[in-house]
């Protein structure tokens, strides 16, 4: 008896703001739960452990680069140029195997020159005082026009195995991009939360002036914020070669408005200051399990643009609608 | 009156000096570069590009980006070519094809103007959907028209002058007007500047903004049928890359993303240093897949000379 008294007490301290703040951060793992029973009707192989591990590891380059994207967000910024920068580092470091270079090196030199187009995105930015989308698409350019010269037009395939196994090897049923991607979510996510300078990235997302009289160097910040993205870029352009066996100038494009797109459904908000990556995940496999469906359903990849540019508005609007409905 | 003339220099934009750098510099090192055939042939290739980049500097005033106006162009060149395929005058197809560029700003300017999403989002997304609707509607082939007319848009003289070069310099002294002497370009430069103040004033901000957008629709619509007439087919990557030229001709041209300053006049430099430097790098006979990196490059480095000088001279007014 007196539990239910205790109970509707309860109840009637729940006003609205509450509910909403209780049910806010569980719309988007419900949206993930739906697609897959969505999906599941589609295909009676979807909820098979094979299909599931399959669907992971389909997803682990766009939650690479997603969570290099979604640190940028945080700082109110955005990096246009990751699909060139994983075009040309994987056409780099295969460049650099096939030449003979051993393959732990090639891939140091990758992941720099990775560094070194999110350094020069920064210093644009902040040095220069470029608007970031302006910055970070002429670098896009940059960094395609630097694969267009490296690959001098051709493909290259046929990449020692030892490097593919960083794309499609396992540990035990485990496949080790799904590895790759789980570490690189971890460490950003605890830097993020856990350290300093990750809390400064999101002070400065939220309000730069007031980060920098609070004794914020931004500048420096914003180096190592775009050095990241970088990284991240250059981490999932190397996956993608060794998933694909192959390089090839122009093969990172569609991931920029992916990683885009999956840090906004992730609930990260444009504005900056706002989100974090395990939303960035959430919305990752939203996004690759959409491609899958499509997939499932035997559309042509045609239509994939059409359906990543619709799914990124739909999810931006939301994103406005509930902040203006929470406020 | 030497004031004035002091005054004048100082505001000449500082890319008027590269690109006269530039025409030297091609003058010594690519043989042919000053023929008259090579120069009509920089006009004729700039004449798209300043169309698209008239759109965007207007979008750019509103502080803006439209970073869909590349694949329009080749959307709007698509869509012509289909009507044309299936027995459309290729008048009313020209026309459809601009329409179809002006329906696309007109999403663009609703998503920025009532849904209040990011531009560069909206813009972004928008040219994710349309390059999928291109390539749907086309299988990612190229559409190949032939007609009369489109030999006379190309290639065509009117008054002496080619028919793409007439028709990109009516539309700039057109939108040179309307921004100077009409309540249209008025509101783009409030819509930049100050807003609210134009929301108090009466005039309908909302509306005002998606009529830029349309605008910069339609222009990359009339861009799209220069570049289709001139290649005689539509094909949606077309115009892949041309949104950047068109907003680093903006930027070069002295438009900024803040409150609303700059202009469509200078936009004209900015693009003539663009076309100069692609068609000099061509007559060079520098190899394709060289020119994208180097553009990049070439561009921002414009764009950073232009932002250092303006500091510098900033910084000496202010003393």
């Amino acid at each position: 008896m007196s539990e239910v008294a205790e109970s509707a007490g309860f109840l009637d301290k729940w006003n609205g703001a509450d509910l909403k703040r209780f049910i806010g951060p569980l719309l988007r793992p419900l949206g993930l739960l739906a697609l897959c029973i969505l999906l599941s009707f589609l295909s009676e192989n979807f909820f098979t452990l094979k299909n599931i591990i399959s669907v992971l590891r389909q997803s682990t380059i766009l939650v690479v680069v997603s969570v290099g994207m979604t640190v940028v967000i945080l700082a109110a910024g955005i990096d246009l140029s990751v699909g060139g920068v994983m075009a040309l580092v994987g056409c780099l470091t295969s460049q650099l195997i096939v030449n003979g270079m051993p393959i732990a090196p090639a891939i140091v030199c990758g992941l720099a020159m990775g560094i070194v187009f999110g350094l020069l995105n920064g210093v644009l930015i902040c040095v220069f005082g470029l608007p970031p989308f302006v910055a970070t698409y002429g670098m896009m350019w940059i960094a395609d026009g630097l694969a267009m010269i490296l690959m001098q037009g051709k493909i290259i395939f046929g990449l020692p195995d030892s490097f593919l196994w960083l794309g499609s090897g396992y540990l035990s049923i485990i496949p080790i991009p799904v590895i790759i991607a789980v570490v690189v979510a971890i460490v950003f996510h605890f830097y993020l939360r856990k350290t300093v300078p990750g809390q400064e990235i999101y002070a400065l997302g939220a309000n730069r002036d007031a980060a920098r009289y609070s004794g914020i160097k931004t500048t420096k910040t914003l180096l190592l914020v775009y050095s990241l993205s970088g990284l991240t870029a250059a981490i999932a352009g190397i996956m993608m070669t060794a998933r694909l066996d192959a390089a090839e100038e122009g093969m990172g494009e569609p991931f920029t408005l992916q990683a885009i797109a999956a840090v906004v459904m992730g609930g990260s908000s444009l504005m900056g200051g706002e989100g974090g990556i395990p939303g960035t995940i959430i919305g990752a496999l939203i996004l690759t399990l959409v491609v899958n469906g499509l997939n499932l359903m035997g559309v042509s990849s045609m239509v994939h643009p059409l359906v990543t540019g619709g799914v990124i508005l739909v999810a931006v609007f939301f994103d406005i609608v509930t902040r203006k409905w929470s406020d | 009156m030497k004031h004035n003339f002091h005054l004048r220099i100082a505001n000449i934009p500082p890319v008027s000096w590269i690109v006269l750098v530039l025409f030297i510099v091609y003058g010594f090192f690519a043989p042919g570069f000053f023929s008259a055939s090579n120069l009509w042939n920089i006009g004729v290739q700039a004449a798209p590009l300043l169309v698209l980049a008239i759109g965007s500097t207007i979008v750019i005033l509103t502080e803006g980006i439209d970073l869909s106006c590349g694949i329009v162009l080749g959307f709007a060149g698509v869509g012509f070519a289909l009507l044309v395929q299936r027995g459309v005058p290729v008048w009313l197809a020209m026309l459809g094809g601009i329409l179809l560029a002006g329906l696309c700003g007109l999403i663009n300017g609703v998503m920025v103007a009532s849904l209040h999403l990011p531009p560069f989002i909206a813009t972004l997304g928008m040219a994710s959907v349309v390059t999928g609707a291109g390539l749907i509607s086309t299988q990612g082939l190229s559409i190949a028209v032939r007609d009369t007319f489109l030999d006379f848009v190309s290639n065509g003289t009117l008054l002496g002058i080619k028919m793409p070069i007439l028709i990109a310099l009516v539309i700039f002294g057109g939108v040179l007007f309307l921004m100077r002497y009409t309540a249209f370009g008025r509101n783009i430069y409030a819509l930049g500047g100050n807003p609210e103040a134009l929301r108090l004033s009466g005039a309908n901000s909302t509306a005002a903004l998606i009529v830029t957008y349309v605008a910069a629709g339609l222009l990359a619509g009339i861009a799209g049928i220069l570049v289709a007439s001139r290649t005689a087919s539509g094909h949606i990557a077309s115009g892949l890359g041309w949104d950047f030229d068109a907003i680093a001709a903006c930027i070069i041209g002295g438009t900024s993303f803040e409150e609303g300053k700059g202009g469509v006049g200078y936009t004209i430099l900015g693009v003539i240093l663009i076309a100069v430097l692609r068609n000099g790098l061509n007559v060079a006979g520098v190899p394709n897949m060289y020119q994208f990196a180097l553009m990049g490059t070439v561009v921002l480095g414009a764009i950073i000379f232009d932002i250092m000088v303006r500091r510098l001279s900033g910084a000496e007014e202010s003393r």
